[in-house]
C-alpha cells in the first residue's frame, strides 16, 4: 500500500465515519446504487453513474484502490424513499434471498428506496443460497402477497454463455474479495408502486 | 430422508459414544485440507494465493468456489437446475433434528453444519452419480457422531492456529490449525525454489511465517499439508531430495508416475485380497 493511497483511504474512512448517514448520496443525479459491492466496481463500470456501498467497514483499508462511497447495510440504506431507479446486487453473501425473513427485510428496504418502475438487478451463481434464481419468482410473489401497494415482476435469465457479452472482462468475487465467483444467472425485478 | 433417520438414531448413541473432540477436529481439518488443495489447484496459476488465511469469509468463499467449479473437478458439464425447494426441505429437517439433539443449536450457531449438509445436497443435485462429493465424508461423520460444527471467531490467534473455533455443542470449543495459510505458504516456498526442498526447510519457513521457533507437528504436516497438495498434483516428491512445485511437463510426469505407482500398489493389494477371499470361498464350497 502506498503512503498516498493509505492516506487517501484514511481520509475517505474518516469522512465516511464522520458523515451523517443521509449525506452518503448527495448527488441527486446519481440514481443507481450497488449493494455489497466489496472491492469491485461493477456498478460504476456497467451502470454509471452509480454509488457503491458495502456493510463491511474493513474494506476501506483492504480494497486498493477503494471505490466505496458509503458503508451501509443492504437492509438499512441511509437515504430518503424513492431515491434510486436501479439497485444492483452482485453475488450477495450474508444477505439476500436465503430465508423468507431475509427476503422480506431486503425487499422492504429496496421497495422504500426505489422509485416506481425501478429495477433490482441481481447477479449470481445458481448454487448461491443467498440468490437461488430457480426459486426467486416464488419468493418475490410470496413477498408481494404480503404488501398492499407494491407490484413486483421478475425475469430470471440463464447467463451461462452470455456473461462475457453482457459484462465483458469483469471479474466477480466471493465474499472474501479474492476468490473468483462464477456468475450463471441474472434476475431483473421490476417494481411498481400502486400508491405513491 | 434417510439421513434424518441416521441422525435420529444418534440420540442414544451420543450419550455413550467415545468419539472425542480431537477426532472431530481431525475429520474437519481433513475436510478443509482437501477443500483448500482442490481450490488452490483451480485458482493457480491465475490467482495469487499467498494471503489466504483461515477466517470466516475465506472459509465460506472456498466452499462456494468449489461448488461453482464442480464442472472442472468432474470434467463434465452439469445441466441440472438446482431444486432449492428440495434442498430447503432436507436442510430444514436436518436442522429440526439437530435442535432436538441440542436445543441451543440455533440457525446462527449451527450455520456451518447446516451449510456443509447443504453443500453436499447441492453437489449431489449437480452430479448425482459422483463418488467424489467432497462434502459427503464430513456429512457422514456429522450424521454418525452427532457432532455439530460451529465456526466462530476466537481471539487471540496463536501460531499455526486460525481465528476460527470448532465446537461440539453445547459449549466445547477447539482451535483449528490454519491449514489454509500453511498450504498457501508451502506452495509459495516451493514455487520460489528451483530445486526440491526437504520437509525440514518447509517447516522452518512455516515457523518463520508464524513468528515462532516451534516447528509444526511433522505428522500433521504430512497429513493436512503435503498429502492433499500431492493428491491434486500441485506438488510432487523426488526420493531423498524433497518436495517440489509441479511447474512443467517433466514435473508433471514425475508426479503422475508417483501417483500411478501408488494406484498400482493399491490395485495389487485389492487383487490379493480378492484372491484370498476366493480361496476362502473355495474352502467353503462357494465359487466367487
Amino acid at each position: 500500500m502506498s503512503a498516498l493511497s493509505s492516506l487517501s483511504n484514511k481520509i475517505l474512512k474518516s469522512n465516511i465515519e464522520a458523515m451523517p448517514a443521509t449525506s452518503c448520496f448527495e448527488d441527486t443525479d446519481i440514481k443507481h446504487i450497488e449493494l455489497g459491492a466489496g472491492c469491485g466496481n461493477f456498478g460504476k463500470q456497467f451502470f454509471p453513474p452509480c454509488y457503491l456501498t458495502d456493510a463491511n467497514k474493513a474494506l476501506l483499508e483492504q480494497c486498493q484502490p477503494c471505490s466505496l462511497d458509503c458503508i451501509c447495510e443492504a437492509q438499512n440504506i441511509p437515504c430518503e424513499k424513492n431515491r434510486f431507479s436501479k439497485v444492483l446486487i452482485c453475488n450477495p453473501f450474508g444477505y439476500g434471498f436465503y430465508t423468507a425473513e431475509q427476503t422480506k427485510q431486503l425487499l422492504d428496504e429496496l421497495v422504500r428506496v426505489l422509485e416506481s418502475e425501478g429495477k433490482i438487478i441481481v447477479l449470481g451463481n445458481q448454487t448461491n443460497k443467498y440468490f437461488k434464481p430457480s426459486k426467486l419468482e416464488k419468493q418475490i410473489k410470496s413477498y408481494e402477497s404480503q404488501t398492499q401497494d407494491t407490484e413486483l415482476s421478475v425475469e430470471v435469465e440463464d447467463l451461462n454463455d452470455k456473461i462475457e457479452q453482457l459484462y465483458p472482462n469483469y471479474s466477480f468475487f466471493q465474499c472474501d474479495g479474492k476468490t473468483p465467483a462464477k456468475v450463471t444467472h441474472q434476475a431483473i425485478i421490476t417494481l411498481r408502486k400502486t400508491s405513491l | 430422508m434417510e439421513d434424518r433417520n441416521i441422525l435420529s438414531e444418534n440420540m442414544q448413541y451420543l450419550a455413550t459414544h467415545s468419539a472425542t473432540s480431537e477426532e472431530a477436529k481431525t475429520q474437519f481439518l481433513l475436510f478443509i485440507s482437501e477443500l483448500v488443495s482442490q481450490c488452490f489447484l483451480l485458482l493457480l496459476p491465475k490467482n495469487s494465493i499467498d494471503h489466504y488465511q483461515l477466517d470466516e469469509d475465506t472459509y465460506w468463499a472456498l466452499n462456494q468456489f468449489l461448488i461453482e467449479q464442480a464442472d472442472s473437478l468432474e470434467d463434465a458439464k452439469s445441466t441440472t437446475e438446482i431444486d432449492w425447494d428440495r434442498i430447503e426441505e432436507s436442510t430444514h429437517q436436518f436442522h429440526k433434528r439437530a435442535v432436538e439433539l441440542f436445543p441451543n443449536c440455533t440457525e446462527k450457531s449451527c450455520h456451518a453444519t447446516i451449510d456443509l449438509y447443504e453443500k453436499y445436497l447441492l453437489y449431489k443435485q449437480l452430479y448425482p452419480d459422483s463418488r467424489t462429493n467432497l462434502w459427503e465424508q464430513i456429512k457422514n461423520y456429522i450424521l454418525r457422531t452427532g457432532f455439530i460444527f460451529n465456526l466462530e471467531i476466537v481471539q487471540p490467534q496463536t501460531p499455526y492456529q486460525a481465528t476460527l473455533g470448532l465446537s461440539k455443542l453445547p459449549n466445547e470449543l477447539l482451535m483449528l490449525d490454519d491449514v489454509i495459510a500453511m498450504q498457501a505458504y508451502t506452495l509459495q516456498i516451493l514455487q520460489n525454489s528451483d530445486s526440491p526442498l526437504p520437509k525440514a526447510k518447509i517447516l522452518s519457513f512455516l515457523a518463520q511465517k508464524n513468528n515462532t521457533d516451534k516447528l509444526y507437528d511433522i505428522n500433521k504436516f504430512k497429513k493436512y499439508i503435503i498429502k492433499p497438495l500431492q493428491q491434486v498434483g500441485l506438488i510432487a516428491t523426488e526420493n531423498f531430495k524433497g518436495y517440489f512445485f509441479v511447474r512443467n511437463a517433466n514435473d508433471l510426469k514425475i508426479a503422475h508416475q508417483k501417483q500411478e505407482e501408488e494406484l498400482n500398489l493399491q490395485i495389487e493389494k485389492a487383487q490379493k485380497k480378492l484372491r484370498l477371499l476366493k480361496l476362502r470361498g473355495k474352502a467353503m464350497g462357494v465359487a466367487l
